[in-house]
């Protein structure tokens, strides 16, 4: 036993090798790390979380089609409201045929309402 | 001649003991536990946020289809049990009404399973949102329609009224 232990005090002896103390100290760090990744995911849990309240505080959507001829037909979406309207729904389209609106070219984002349309107007009155 | 067994001990040196392999052994055993215990805790929050995420995510996809078809939306109404036609208006001179026939843009909405499909007269037909569990149209004014998402035990209800523009 006395000569295990002198083996250990050589300093030699840890030369090449891992100390205990190092190991320790390594597997230390290695939990904190695993704990500080999934404390990450617990944050991102909590984002979400709070992301899903604020964005969908309410489930009931009132959609209000485009009144407007124009927003009509460029295709414009609807609005999703969460107040509800003035009364039941009718179309307010006119009908009235003042011009022939041909769409040349139209580019909108999927997740944005703005859209750039490029429109021929031809004056049927005339 | 006396240099072959002094580099044996050498290399002896360097390696771990016994001793310092057991105590390695109980640390990593004893990490593990702790792992496995926190593991224990942190995935259900896991599960849950993957199928609120899946739930918000086709809620929106469902929310900004319906958005799209509804904008130039003259008429409306059930078809069958869990299915929605709509009427767009088309043409080069739009009547404002619906006529439900050409020029006039008909786009249906049906639960197929547990997917919400869209089809129009074009034959063109793609899935707007998965995990539907119920999709329903009220009939009368105003129109009324109530979708249902479920993944696993995450379940939304969302209720999309077709009104008229608040002053």
């Amino acid at each position: 036993m006395k000569r295990l232990w002198s083996k250990y005090r050589d300093r030699r002896f840890f030369a090449g090798a891992f100390s205990f103390v190092e190991l320790q100290i390594a597997l230390v760090i290695l939990a904190m790390g695993l704990l500080s990744f999934a404390g990450l995911f617990r944050i991102y849990s909590l984002q979400t979380r709070y992301i899903e309240q604020s964005s969908l505080p309410v489930s009931t959507y009132y959609i209000v089609s485009q009144s407007n001829r124009w927003m009509q037909q460029l295709g414009v979406p609807a609005d999703m409201e969460q107040t509800a309207g003035q009364s039941a729904w009718t179309p307010p389209v006119s009908g009235d045929k003042a011009y022939r609106i041909r769409l040349n070219r139209l580019s909108k984002d999927f997740d944005n309402s703005l859209a750039d349309a490029n429109v021929t107007l031809e004056d049927v009155n005339e | 001649m006396n240099k072959t067994p002094l580099t044996l001990r050498r290399r002896f040196r360097t390696g771990f003991t016994i001793f310092e392999l057991l105590v390695v052994s109980i640390l990593m055993v004893i990490v593990m536990l702790i792992t496995s215990q926190f593991w224990k805790w942190f995935s259900p929050s896991v599960t849950e946020m993957i199928a609120r995420e899946h739930i918000l995510c086709e809620a929106r996809m469902a929310a900004q289809n319906l958005a799209a078809d509804f904008g130039s939306a003259v008429g409306a109404a059930p078809f069958g049990s869990d299915g929605l036609v709509l009427c767009k208006d088309g043409g080069d001179f739009p009547s404002g009404d619906a006529n439900w026939a050409p020029p006039d843009v008909l786009v249906y909405y049906s639960l197929v399973g547990n997917t919400l499909q869209r089809s129009d007269l074009t034959g063109a037909e793609f899935t707007v949102a998965d995990s539907v569990s119920n999709f329903t149209v009220g009939e009368g004014s105003p129109l009324r329609i109530t979708l249902e998402l479920q993944c696993r035990d995450v379940a939304r209800q969302m209720v999309f009224i077709w009104s008229a523009p608040t002053p």
